[in-house]
């Protein structure tokens, strides 16, 4: 097999995720997958494969914050959706071109691409046509780090394959994103009613003023509250089941956002559920964001 | 299960409600979890569904209409026999850090803790917490206790556990906080398997002491 991508610097932490793992949820298996699902679709939609699938499908890489550096081994279109504004392409004769994102760019054998680390917003997505190729653990080629299940990030010296190596070089049709706007000063969330809803009031959940915690990751988006919280939950109910965009109240008064990697079952109240374009907002949080809350009813 | 307001049909359902925009939650009797979930999923194949302890969480797509899942929901009825599974029975060395602090909380001696653990058939109801950690139900009531006060940084994977309702063995070593009493060699949880799970639920499970 020919390799599509030679790895120069894997950057923070790059990983491959598709769609996720859509049956697995029955075995304590998280679905995994893109925490931006937004651009992850974008990414992909950028060089024409279809995202129409709840499990599997084409696999993008994940970059998170930047730093990454890949060498093209054949010509190759990709696109790239998420945080970043612009990639460095740099040529064998030592030329670099500065192209805007998002967008679908023609790599040649032998040319670098570059993704700095991003000043704002934290994840971007790099897809080609049919996507990569890597080890499939239940369907899915997604890496779980949680669980630690699907291939490991990229490392430096490593080659990336594709899936559909015919499919690399083909033109896309062309198509026009709108600019993510992840990156304003708040990053706005709309909440939904848990079942534990009880513990945390709509109304002390919307005029705390939260931030993003360091100690956030794809298992999930930490928020402590910037000021006085009036909300206390127990430490100990009855496991509930669990997906991504739960929000759990902890003991020490902060929530948790549960992620694409998050445990499928947990035991702190559930005050809150967000949907999906407040997680793919939060996937691009970085640590420091000030995050607020806009609760929603049924 | 009740009886609905009509006297007539028992139901599984105690209630459904909104879980985000985009799932329901439905709340059942603990007993009946591992196979509700079961029915829901066969009667929805495409649609993710899985159990907890007294719930089970369906997510469903913006695209689907609601009214003919509720009314399948409400509609299952679990009083037939469930279908005969195998035993699994786990080959277990009683020997865990926990044995003798779980006897003196339940008034029993190591070998009656031994004894009352090793004579139950369980369930295995649902997976949660980690892949493969199957929550199974059927563990003698004198040895229901809370969890431990502190949990542990570090539970070595095979860890045959108890707390509240449930007992468990841990397929990785994880931090935890259920009371361990003793380890098994069994392989809890395989990614490349066809069934990953070695205790999916439904599956019913018989602890063997072995010296």
């Amino acid at each position: 097999m020919n390799p599509v991508f030679e790895v120069l610097d894997a950057g923070m932490l790059t990983t491959f995720q598709d769609a996720g793992r859509g049956d697995s949820v029955e075995f304590g298996v998280p679905t995994s997958g893109p925490f931006d699902q937004g651009s992850w679709r974008a990414a992909n939609a950028l060089v024409g494969n279809s995202t129409d699938v709840t499990c599997g499908g084409p696999t993008a890489l994940e970059v998170m914050l930047g730093g990454l550096s890949l060498a093209a081994s054949v010509d190759v279109w990709i696109g790239i959706s998420g945080a970043h504004r612009e990639v460095i392409v740099h040529a064998e004769n030592g030329s670099s071109r500065i192209f805007a994102l998002p967008g679908a760019i023609k790599l040649a054998r032998g040319e670098r691409l570059q993704l700095v680390r991003t000043k704002q917003g934290l994840r971007s997505y790099i897809a080609v046509g049919g996507g990569f190729a890597a080890a499939l653990t239940l369907g899915s080629r997604s890496w779980d780090g949680t669980s630690q299940i699907g291939p490991s990030p990229i490392k430096a010296g490593q080659s990336i394959f594709a899936a559909e190596p015919h499919l690399l070089a083909c033109e896309p049709a062309g198509i026009e994103l709108d600019v993510p706007t992840h990156t304003e000063g708040v990053t706005t969330i709309h909440t939904w009613p848990g079942p534990q809803a009880a513990f945390l009031s709509p109304i002390e959940a919307a005029k705390t003023r939260w931030q993003v915690s360091p100690d956030s990751n794809r298992t999930g988006i930490r928020l402590s509250a910037t000021t006085a919280l009036n909300a206390a939950g127990p430490a100990d109910l009855p496991s509930m089941p669990t997906m991504p965009g739960v929000v759990q109240l902890l003991p020490n008064g902060g929530l948790i956002v549960f992620g694409p990697d998050a445990p499928v079952t947990g035991g702190y109240p559930i005050v809150a559920v967000v949907d999906r374009p407040s997680l793919d907002a939060l996937a691009q949080a970085r640590p420091g964001q000030v995050v607020s809350i806009v609760p929603m009813s049924y | 299960m009740e009886r609905d307001s009509t006297g007539g049909v028992p139901t599984t359902v105690r209630s459904i409600t909104p879980f985000g925009p985009d799932a329901l939650l439905v709340h059942v009797e603990r007993a009946d979890v591992a196979q509700f979930v079961a029915a829901l999923r066969s009667d929805y194949p495409h649609l993710r569904v899985h159990g907890a302890e007294q719930s089970a969480l369906i997510e469903i797509p913006p695209t689907l209409e609601r009214g003919p899942i509720v009314e399948s929901i409400h509609a299952v009825n679990l009083s037939a026999e469930p279908a005969a599974s195998e035993t699994m029975t786990l080959r277990v060395r009683y020997d865990g850090p926990d044995l003798a602090a779980v006897g003196e909380a339940s008034g029993l001696s190591a070998a009656e803790v031994i004894e009352r653990h090793s004579a139950a058939t369980y369930i295995s109801m649902f997976c949660g917490f980690a892949p493969g950690f199957s929550y199974l139900s059927g563990l003698d009531e004198q040895l229901q206790l809370p969890r431990r006060a502190t949990p542990r940084t570090v539970v070595p994977a095979g860890s045959v556990a108890i707390a509240a309702h449930y007992c468990a063995v841990y397929p990785s070593a994880s931090p935890g906080g259920w009371h361990l009493i003793g380890s098994c060699d069994e392989r809890l949880f395989d990614a490349s398997a066809t069934v990953p799970a070695r205790l999916p639920p439904g599956t019913k499970v018989r602890f063997e002491p072995i010296a």
